[in-house]
């Protein structure tokens, strides 16, 4: 450099800055689960199908509490068209099944078949955090898509109520301890299986197709078992209907009758029975997915 | 860049079943650009296995940049970057937004992320390209996105496995050229390769692998034997040969190919004379160089 | 007699004026050439059109325009070609359930060979896989394999052999091998034709090269002919000696020395005519007492021929 010009180095520059090892690479692995599900950063034809769900899932909350705020003649609970809190799970939950039939692949097959795990066991990342992460993803969407429309009803019902929307607010906090168990426990009974299906599927359609098949499948083969009573312990067919499970804790959480044929209470099994399944299923599940990926990675 | 070796390995060792394919390996490698060769199933990528903490060593010890390779594996991560040899890109996401999340798993913020990823990318000569899908890209440009995850956090050392594999020699050139680069921004740099030219070209040490043991690790200078001149006439080889031998050297004649040493003179001198005496020429010469080839062919035939 | 050095004087492989289209893409640009026995190497960038003139020979494509002959025959028509011509193509496509044995005695009887025992028997002693020969190729090495697929093109014993990578994957001594294997083949009267990237191996391995860039011939015939057809590029030489200034001086006052340069005590010398250097060199390096202890050109080697054919 002199007083009449300067050349500027352009070439490589070292990186001086944070490294955040470890915790950035979970919180970046976490994140982009986050996105590959909604398609975010990819290209638009994947986007279609998660958005569409997730409008699907809001839509029915959103119209009612749009209405709820316009005409308050309502009264709560009798006249909304979807029941309450306790039975609108049942709206979310069916598209959230499907949501989950197509994230879970999403989420662990293409890092496998495109062999992206090889940089990933290059980053400072143990195989328990990728999984760890991947799952949280998985779980965070679940919950979000039932949480939201859960929020919108609750503030539906308060406009609606007629103590007055603030003190409506405050008097129906009995609901929410309710909604959130509601919501573990529909997120554990669909994702840990979806994610142990994509560990073992080589193909997204493969395991989309599985999961789903498992569920209405089980489901069907219970009912249909559970009827042959003169085969001793048919009863026991019931503990296959995997989709029924979350529905019949549902009920027990929200005091709610038998809203679905249950199979599992007419095979005359107590609510805690399907907890119990749905927690093993998780707990197996989790530990052949963490097991597999510590081989893999 | 200290001279403490950056890799170490201690009795070094891994078995699974009855299939051993690492045995008593060790070795002291020290900072710059080392090449790993090796026949294949000689052990080379169970090595880099076990460097990067994917694989645990049935026996002994290996070091990377200081930190114990199997206990302190986030540690040796955080500083080291890894080329695979196999495909390993996500397929329906652009360059840039790959190697943008590829920084940030290596834990660097956003807004480091995006500019170290954009450096990169322009480094390894992807342009307009990076704006396209993987899925797109030919050999060429995958292996320089490959390269460029691999070095976008700047690491201390980068492991290349059979970094020029499918280039066509012009994109093998740009690649090797890249590598010779490396050590200039302060990486070290390992290079596996089969390509035992690449490794001749770009590195200042090898560490040849056979069998799953170490059978040579040095400096490739000492590869070069300056007592014995090899040179090739342009002219009666022959005749050359005779005069060279009168003045009192041994000379090993293959065609048109001298291997000329003495004790009583300096052989690059008698060449010289015998050469100009006889009015033949130098198609080359230097000192005889054993080529990595020679090397190992010879130790793969013990 | 010819004097076209892309031609040879007993053709077995012949091109003429060929040209290939597929839409707006031209591959391959009115190519005349011809190939005979022994080994020839195909070199050109990734797209210059080397995989669809080997195609074209297989008969696999027709030429959009011009000819090409295989032993006299069109191949697109002939059926000759099965058994004539042997291709071991680049992609790595091999049956991993079947053995290799299982996997050549497939190819002979495509190929419709007489003794398909006999045949497959003899390919595989030819590529030296006869003790692996009857494990999965799923469980074989790429050398291997790409030996297998040698052995399945040889099966129908034919006379031209068209290799696409062959070398791709091998480590050093599964690849003197099969050097050593595509040059025994050459030295039987074969047409051995291998298209590869690896050029200093080409180099060893062929008699003459034919370069195509763009889809057009390049260069073709011996490598030290066509960088010596290359006069508007002049040679460079690399010379470490003990007194680099005063022998540069001295170089510099010979007609033949177009210029020299001085980089961190090696000098570079930039000469028309490489030879006629050589000859020089020691001359003058007695003259000023000059102890040489390199001297290499930098630039005649297959793969500067290539870098600067592909440039132009």
């Amino acid at each position: 450099m002199t007083d009449k010009g300067v050349v500027y180095d352009l070439g490589y520059v070292p990186y001086e800055g944070e490294r955040r090892a470890r915790r950035g690479a979970i919180a970046t692995t976490y994140r982009d689960g986050i996105y590959r599900v909604f398609g975010i950063r990819r290209r638009a034809r994947k986007k279609i199908l998660p958005w569409s769900l997730i409008v699907l899932a809001i839509l029915p909350a959103t119209v009612f509490v749009g209405f709820a705020f316009l005409l308050s003649t309502f009264s709560p609970e009798a006249d909304s068209p979807f029941g309450g809190h306790g039975e609108y799970f049942s709206i979310t939950g069916g598209v959230v099944l499907l949501f989950v039939a197509l994230a879970g692949p999403e989420l662990l097959i293409p890092d496998r078949r495109e062999g992206v795990l090889a940089i990933y066991s290059s980053r400072p990342l143990t195989p328990d955090d990728y999984i760890g992460s991947r799952a949280a993803s998985l779980l965070t969407v679940v919950a979000g898509f039932m949480l939201i429309p859960q929020v919108l009803m609750y503030i539906g019902f308060a406009a609606l109520s007629s103590s007055g929307f603030f003190s409506a607010l405050l008097d129906n906090a009995d609901e929410i301890p309710k909604i959130l168990a509601a919501t573990v426990v529909y997120a554990l009974a669909m994702a840990p299986l979806a994610l142990l299906i994509s560990t073992v599927a080589s193909r997204k359609a493969a395991a989309t197709g599985i999961y789903l098949g498992v569920l209405f499948v089980g489901t069907g083969l219970a009912a249909a078992l559970v009827e042959a009573t003169s085969v001793p312990g048919s009863r026991y067919a019931a503990l296959l209907s995997i989709g029924d499970h979350p529905d019949f804790v549902r009920d027990w959480i929200f005091g709610l009758t038998g809203s679905s044929e249950a199979v599992m209470s007419g095979a005359g099994f107590d609510p805690w029975v399907s907890l119990a399944v749905i927690a093993g299923v998780a707990v197996a599940s989790s530990i052949f997915v963490v097991w597999r990926y510590r081989r893999l990675m | 860049m200290s001279e403490a070796p950056i890799l170490t390995a201690r009795d070094l060792g891994l078995a699974y079943g009855s299939i051993v394919a690492l045995h008593g390996v060790e070795f002291d490698l020290p900072p710059g650009r080392i090449g790993l060769v090796g026949a294949n199933g000689a052990g080379k990528t169970t090595l880099i296995k076990i460097l990067l903490g994917i694989l645990k060593p049935t026996v002994g010890s290996a070091t990377v940049l200081g930190f114990d390779a199997t206990s302190d594996m986030l540690d040796v991560r955080s500083r080291i970057g890894y080329m695979p040899e196999s495909d390993c890109l996500p397929l329906d996401i652009t360059a840039a937004n790959f190697v943008v999340y590829a920084a940030g798993l290596a834990g660097l913020p956003a807004n480091a992320a995006r500019q170290r990823a954009s450096d990169v990318l322009t480094l390894v000569g992807l342009e307009e390209e990076r704006f396209r899908p993987i899925e797109g890209f030919s050999t060429g440009m995958k292996q320089r996105t490959k390269l460029a995850q691999a070095i976008v956090h700047d690491p201390e050392l980068v492991f290349l496995d059979e970094p020029t594999a499918g280039l066509d020699p012009e994109g093998r050139e740009e690649m090797l050229e890249l590598i010779s680069r490396l050590g200039g921004f302060g990486i070290n740099v390992l290079v596996s390769s089969h390509v035992l030219g690449d490794i001749e070209r770009t590195c200042d040490w090898v560490l040849m692998l056979d069998g799953g043991r170490v059978l040579r690790s040095e400096p490739l200078s000492h590869l070069v034997d300056a007592d014995v001149v090899a040179v090739e006439v342009i002219g009666d080889a022959d005749r050359v040969a005779q005069h060279l031998v009168a003045a009192g050297a041994a000379v090993d004649v293959t065609g048109p190919r001298l291997l000329v040493s003495t004790t009583v003179d300096d052989p690059f001198r008698l060449v010289r004379d015998a050469l100009a005496e006889t009015g033949s020429g130098m198609r080359s010469m230097g000192p005889k160089a054993t080529t990595l080839e020679d090397v190992f062919l010879e130790g793969s035939e013990s | 007699m010819t004097t076209n050095p892309a031609l040879v004087e007993s053709p077995t492989v012949e091109l003429d004026d060929a040209s290939k289209w597929f839409g707006q893409k031209v591959a391959v640009s009115n190519v005349t050439c011809s190939f005979g026995p022994g080994v020839t190497g195909l070199l050109g960038p990734n797209g210059a059109g080397k995989t669809t003139m080997l195609r074209m020979l297989t008969g696999l494509i027709r030429p959009s325009q011009g000819s090409v002959r295989v032993l006299g025959v069109w191949p697109r028509i002939s059926p000759s070609v099965y058994t004539d011509v042997g291709l071991v193509p680049e992609e790595a496509a091999v049956y991993p359930s079947l053995t290799a044995r299982e996997y050549v005695r497939y190819a002979a009887t495509l190929s419709g060979v007489a003794d398909v025992d006999a045949a497959t028997t003899r390919a595989i002693d030819t590529v030296a896989l006869v003790e692996p020969a009857d494990r999965k190729l799923a469980g074989y090495s790429k050398g291997m394999r790409q030996r297998a697929k040698v052995a399945a093109a040889l099966v129908s014993d034919p006379q031209i052999l068209l290799l696409d990578e062959p070398l791709n994957g091998t480590d050093p001594v599964q690849r003197l091998h099969l050097i050593n294997l595509f040059q025994r083949l050459g030295a039987e009267g074969r047409t051995v034709i291998v298209s590869s990237h690896i050029l200093d191996e080409v180099d060893r391995m062929s008699d003459r090269v034919i370069a195509i860039v763009d889809g057009r011939l390049a260069a073709a015939g011996d490598v030290a002919a066509i960088r010596e057809a290359m006069t508007d590029i002049p040679y460079r030489v690399r010379i470490e000696s003990d007194s680099t200034r005063v022998l540069a001086a001295r170089l510099l006052e010979e007609a033949l020395v177009h210029g020299v340069s001085v980089d961190d005590g090696i000098l570079h010398v930039e000469t028309g005519d490489l030879a006629a250097l050589g000859l020089r060199v020691p001359v003058v390096a007695r003259e000023v007492d000059a102890r040489i202890t390199s001297f290499q050109p930098e630039d005649a080697s297959l793969e500067s021929v290539f870098r600067y054919l592909v440039r132009r």
